[in-house]
C-alpha cells in the first residue's frame, strides 16, 4: 500500500511479491492461451492473449473486460468469422454440455481472469475512493500490500475456478434439460429423449431457458437478500436499531409530521413579527 | 457494496450468460458454460463478502493509548511528540482477507512519523496496532473519533466502509517550563529580596529599614533606635519593611473573540501558553498563583496556591481554556450543511445509508394544500365550480331540452369550460409537487433528512426532529452547530458583520473582567501581582470599566500587567512620527491593498496605543506578545517590570 505515489511498473518489479503474483497470473494467461489455442486455433487464441498481456503490463482494468467479451466471442465463432459457423442443432443444445475441451477452456479462463483481478489489486487499486468524504484528501489509490498474499490463495485459485466452472456445466445441463410444462401441477418436467415428441403446453426451447435462468436468479437473489437481510437486523448496532425504528417512525408519520412542522413554523414567524416569546416553539421536540 | 469493478463484472458476465443460454446455444454450450462459471464465481464472491461482511464488522475492538515519554499517559504535554498506538482486535471467528483501517486525526493535527492507516489481512482473534507520532504544539484537546474500517475482497470487486466509533479525549497541557522556572528562581541583582521574599513598603516584619517614627507607647524596647533617638533628644522607634509572599493572580481570557482561529492558532492558545509559564514560573519563585478564566458570561476562579499539585490543576485549566471553540453560530446554512454532511458520511457511515436513513421519492413532493394560499387557491377557484356545478348542470340540461342544437353547444362549452378548470388546477397541482424535484431544492431536502436521521439518533429524540431539520432552519442550525463543535470541527468564521463591524468586539467580556478584578482587589490582602491576559484591542466605551478596575487595582498598591496577543503579520507600531509599515503581499492591486492595509493598521496602531496611554494613566503596563515570541521574552519582561518596582 503506498499514498500519494504511484509507483512505476519498475518498482513493482522490484517488489519480490509482485513479481511472484505477476508470475502467477502470467503463467494462468498461459494456461488459457494453451487452451484456446488447442481447441479454437490461433486467432482465438492471440486476441485474447494481446488484450491480457496488455492488461498485465500496463495494469489496466479495461483489458480484462474486452478479455472476456473476446473469449465469448471467440468461443462461438473461433476464427472470428461466421463462415465455418454451422446451423444450431437441438442435438447441441442437449448434449453440449460436460465437453472436456469445454471444462478445460472455461476452467483456465477463469483461472486467469480471476488472476489478473487480483494482481490489479495489487499493483493498481484494490480499494474504491470515497467519493461522498470531502474531509479524507484524496490520496493516491490504496492497494492491497503484496506481503499479505498467502500460499493458500493459488490453490484456492484453481480449485475455485474448476468448481466454477462445475457449477456452470451444472446450471447449464438443467437448463438444457428442463422444460415448462403448463399442464402438470409443478409446471416442470425433464425434457424427453432425443427423437421423442414432447407432449404438452410449454414455450420454445430459448425462451425456456431464458425463463428458467431468470427465475432460478430470482430465486437465489431473493433467498440470499432474505436471510443476509435478517441476519443484517440480529446483528444491528444499538444506534443501527434506533436509526432503523426512527426512520420507520418517519415514514409512518411523515405528512402528519410534515403539516405540524410547518404550522409551527407559521406560528413561530407569527410570533417573531409580534415580538412575542417564543420559547415553547423554540428547540427540540 | 459492488465497486465499478464490480459492476462491470456482473454485466459482462450477465451479458455472456445471456448471449450463451438464449442466442448461440444451438451452436456451441461454450458460451453458456463460461458465462454461468463466471457468473457463479461472482456470485460466490458476493455471498461470501456479504456473509465475511455482516460477521465482522461488528466484532472489531478497539484500544487506544497515548504514549508520552515512554509511558501511557492520560494527558499530553504540548510541545512534545506523543505517539498514538491504536490496537484492533477481531473478536469474531472470520477471516478478513482484506480490510484497511484509518485512524481519524484530530483537527489541525499532522502526522510527524508512522502511518494512521493499516492494510492487513486479519484472522479470527488476531489484532492489528497502528503506531504513529503526533506533535501538540499549543495547549488544547485531542479528541480521536475513531477508526475507519474499509473491507474487500481480493478482487476488488465488493467494498464496505464502517466507523468504528471510540471517541476519546486527551487534553493537552501547557508545556512544563522547567528552564524558564530555574532561570526565574535566581536572583538578577543583589537588590532584589530573595526567592520567594518581596518587599512592600508597608511596616512589617521585614529586614530592610523602611522608616523612622516617634515611639509610641506599646512599641517593643528593641526597635526603638538608639543613635537616632539621642541625636534628636527623643525616643524614635525603627520600621522595617513588610516582608510577604507576592500572590500572582491571573486573568485569562477566554471569551468568544480570542477562540476564534486566526491564521491557523487561536489566540487564546498563545495566551494560555503564556499563562501557565508565567505560573510555573511564579511558582518557582515561590509565589502564590491564582488563575480566573472569564468569558463573555462568566468566571471561573482557581484560588491562589503554590503547591505543585495546584500547578497541574493550573495547567489543566489553561488547557480546558485553550480547547474551548467558539460558540457562536454560525449562520449561513450552505456552509453548516457542506461541513456538516462529510463528517457525517465519515463517523455516521452506518446511519447514512438508504437502508437506515431512506430517501423516499415522495420527500421531495410540495403539497399544494400545505401553503396559505394553495387553499385560497382551491377555494376560490375550484370552490365556486364544485358548489355550484349542480345547478349549473340543471339549468344547462333545462336549456338544452328547451333549444336543441343550440343547447347541445351550451352543453359541451359549460363541459369545456369545467374541464379546463380542473385540468388548471391540476397543473397548478403538478406544477406546484414537482418545484421540491429540482436540483437545488431536492438537495438540501435529502441533506437535511439525512442528518436529521443522524440527530435525532443521537438525541434519541423521535421522527418529529427528522421532520423540524428539515423544515425549521432555526433548528437545523443550532443542532448542527452543536454537532460540529462536539466533534470539535473548526468551521469558517466571519469575523465581520454585513455592515462591516466586527462580531467580536467582546464588550460583555469587559463588564465581566472589570467585576472579576474588583472581586480580586476586595479579597487581595498585601501587594499583589495582577497579570491579565486578554485581548482588549477592540473594546469600545466599556474599556473605561476596565480602566476603572485597574485604577483601583493600582491605588491599592496592587500591580496590573495586561498582556494582549498580537496578531500575526501585523507590524509592531511605529516610533512616534515614523511612517507605518506595509504588509507585504503581492497577489491584489497594490493601491487598493496599500490603502486598506493603511487604514487597518492605523486603526489597530492607534487602538493599541490608546490603550497604553490610558492604562498607564491608571498604573498599569501593557505589554503586546507577536505569536512567534517565546514565553522566555515574555518572563523577562514580566520579571523586569517586577523588578523594577521592588527596587523602587
Amino acid at each position: 500500500m503506498t499514498k500519494n505515489h504511484e509507483p512505476t511498473i519498475f518498482e513493482l518489479v522490484r517488489d519480490p511479491a509482485i513479481r511472484t503474483a505477476a508470475f502467477v497470473t502470467a503463467a494462468c494467461g498461459l494456461v488459457a492461451f494453451g487452451a484456446l489455442f488447442l481447441f479454437r486455433g490461433p486467432v482465438a487464441a492471440g486476441i485474447p492473449t494481446a488484450f491480457a498481456v496488455y492488461a498485465l503490463l500496463l495494469r489496466a482494468v479495461w483489458p480484462v473486460g474486452v478479455y472476456i467479451i473476446s473469449v465469448a466471442f471467440l468461443l462461438f465463432m473461433p476464427d472470428g468469422t461466421p463462415i465455418t459457423l454451422g446451423s444450431q442443432t437441438t442435438f447441441m443444445v442437449r448434449n453440449g454440455g460436460f465437453a472436456l475441451s469445454d471444462m478445460m477452456l472455461v476452467a483456465a479462463v477463469l483461472t486467469y481472469v480471476i488472476a489478473q483481478y487480483r494482481f490489479l489489486g495489487l499493483t493498481r487499486q484494490a480499494l474504491p475512493f470515497d467519493a461522498d468524504s470531502s474531509f479524507g484528501r484524496k490520496d493516491g489509490a490504496v492497494r492491497r500490500p503484496a506481503t499479505l498474499q498467502a500460499d493458500r490463495e493459488v490453490k484456492w485459485l484453481v480449485g475455485s475456478a474448476v468448481a466454477a466452472m462445475a457449477f456452470g456445466q451444472l446450471v447449464w445441463y438443467v437448463l438444457a434439460h428442463v422444460q415448462f410444462d403448463f399442464l402438470l401441477t409443478l409446471p416442470l418436467r425433464w425434457v424427453p429423449d432425443y427423437g421423442r415428441d414432447f407432449e404438452g403446453i410449454s414455450i420454445g426451447p430459448a425462451l425456456n431457458r431464458f425463463v428458467l435462468l431468470a427465475l432460478a436468479g430470482m430465486v437465489a437473489a431473493g433467498t440470499g437478500r432474505l436471510v443476509f437481510w435478517y441476519w443484517g437486523l440480529l446483528r444491528l448496532s444499538r444506534e443501527e436499531a434506533v436509526a432503523t425504528v426512527t426512520d420507520a417512525g418517519w415514514h409512518e408519520a411523515r405528512r402528519e409530521l410534515a403539516t405540524q412542522e410547518k404550522r409551527r413554523g407559521a406560528a413561530k414567524a407569527e410570533a417573531d413579527r409580534r415580538g412575542l416569546l417564543t420559547e415553547q416553539l423554540e428547540g427540540a421536540p | 457494496m459492488l465497486t465499478a469493478r464490480g459492476w462491470w463484472v456482473l454485466i459482462l458476465a450477465g451479458v455472456v450468460t445471456l448471449l450463451g443460454v438464449v442466442v448461440v446455444a444451438g451452436w456451441t454450450a461454450s458460451v453458456a458454460a463460461f458465462g454461468l462459471g463466471l457468473l457463479g464465481w461472482f456470485s460466490f464472491e458476493w455471498a461470501l463478502f456479504a456473509f465475511r461482511r455482516r460477521a465482522t464488522v461488528n466484532k472489531l475492538e478497539l484500544t487506544r493509548t497515548l504514549i508520552q515519554g515512554r509511558r501511557v499517559v492520560p494527558v499530553a504535554w504540548a510541545n512534545r511528540p506523543c505517539r498514538v498506538r491504536v490496537s484492533i482486535r477481531n473478536a469474531s471467528r472470520v477471516w478478513l482477507p482484506f480490510v484497511v483501517f484509518d485512524d481519524r486525526l484530530p483537527p489541525r493535527m499532522a502526522v510527524q512519523s508512522g502511518s494512521p492507516r493499516a492494510a492487513v489481512s486479519l484472522a479470527p482473534g488476531a489484532s492489528c496496532e497502528i503506531e504513529y507520532e503526533l506533535d501538540p504544539k499549543r495547549p488544547g484537546l485531542l479528541r480521536f473519533e475513531g477508526v475507519s474500517v474499509r473491507l474487500s475482497d481480493l478482487c476488488g470487486w465488493f467494498y464496505h466502509r464502517r466507523f468504528l466509533r471510540e471517541p476519546a479525549e486527551f487534553l493537552v497541557l501547557p508545556p512544563l517550563q522547567s528552564v524558564e522556572g530555574k532561570r526565574r528562581g535566581a536572583k538578577r541583582a543583589n537588590t532584589l529580596p530573595p526567592p520567594g521574599i518581596h518587599r512592600i513598603r508597608r511596616a512589617g516584619s521585614g529586614d530592610e529599614l523602611l522608616d523612622l517614627r516617634d515611639y509610641v507607647a506599646g512599641d517593643p524596647p528593641k526597635m526603638i533606635a538608639w543613635k537616632a533617638s539621642a541625636r534628636r533628644d527623643r525616643l524614635i522607634t525603627k520600621e522595617f519593611e513588610n516582608d510577604v509572599p507576592v500572590r500572582c493572580a491571573v486573568f485569562l481570557d477566554a471569551s468568544q473573540g480570542v477562540r476564534v482561529p486566526v491564521a491557523g492558532y487561536k489566540p487564546v492558545e498563545q495566551l494560555a501558553g503564556i499563562g501557565a509559564a508565567l505560573s510555573q514560573a511564579a511558582v518557582k519563585n515561590r509565589d502564590l498563583v491564582g488563575l480566573t478564566v472569564f468569558d463573555d458570561t462568566a468566571t471561573q476562579m482557581t484560588p491562589a496556591k503554590r503547591t505543585s499539585t495546584h500547578v497541574i490543576r493550573l495547567l489543566r485549566s489553561y488547557a480546558e481554556a485553550a480547547a474551548l471553540l467558539p460558540d457562536r453560530p454560525q449562520t449561513d446554512l450552505d456552509v453548516l450543511t457542506a461541513t456538516a454532511l462529510p463528517l457525517a458520511n465519515d463517523i455516521y457511515p452506518d446511519l447514512m445509508t438508504r437502508d437506515v436513513n431512506s430517501r423516499p421519492w415522495r420527500l421531495y413532493w410540495r403539497p399544494l394544500l400545505d401553503t396559505k394560499w394553495g387553499w385560497l387557491f382551491f377555494l376560490l377557484w375550484l370552490g365556486p365550480i364544485c358548489c355550484f356545478l349542480p345547478p349549473v348542470l340543471n339549468l344547462v340540461m333545462q336549456f338544452v331540452l328547451s333549444f336543441g342544437i343550440v343547447g347541445i353547444g351550451v352543453l359541451f362549452l359549460s363541459f369545456w369550460v369545467i374541464t379546463i378548470s380542473v385540468q388548471i388546477f391540476w397543473l397548478i397541482w403538478w406544477g406546484h409537487g414537482l418545484r421540491g424535484f429540482l436540483p437545488g431544492n431536492r438537495r438540501k431536502v435529502r441533506r437535511r433528512k439525512q442528518l436529521g436521521l443522524v440527530y435525532a439518533t443521537l438525541d434519541g429524540s423521535g421522527p418529529l426532529a427528522v421532520e423540524r431539520a428539515i423544515h425549521d432552519d432555526g433548528f437545523f442550525r443550532d443542532r448542527t452547530n452543536r454537532f460540529l463543535t462536539e466533534h470539535r470541527v473548526p468551521l469558517p468564521v466571519h469575523l465581520l458583520d454585513p455592515h462591516g463591524t466586527f462580531r467580536f468586539p467582546g464588550d460583555a467580556k469587559a463588564g465581566v473582567l472589570s467585576d472579576a478584578i474588583l472581586r480580586s482587589v476586595g479579597r487581595a490582602r498585601d501587594n499583589e501581582l495582577f497579570v491579565i491576559l486578554a485581548d482588549l484591542m477592540h473594546l469600545g466605551s466599556t474599556r473605561s470599566k476596565v480602566i476603572r478596575a485597574v485604577r483601583l487595582a493600582t491605588a491599592r498598591h496592587h500591580r496590573v500587567l495586561v498582556v494582549v496577543p498580537w496578531p500575526e503579520g501585523v507590524p509592531d507600531p511605529p516610533a512616534a512620527g515614523a511612517p507605518l509599515p506595509r504588509i507585504a503581499r503581492d497577489d491584489e492591486p497594490a493601491a487598493i491593498v496599500s490603502l486598506v492595509e493603511r487604514a487597518v493598521l492605523a486603526a489597530y496602531h492607534k487602538a493599541f496605543a490608546d490603550l497604553r496611554a490610558e492604562l498607564s494613566r491608571a498604573g498599569a503596563t501593557l505589554i503586546k506578545v507577536n505569536p512567534d515570541d517565546a514565553v522566555r521574552l515574555v518572563l523577562e519582561k514580566l520579571d523586569r517590570l517586577r523588578g523594577v518596582r521592588a527596587r523602587r
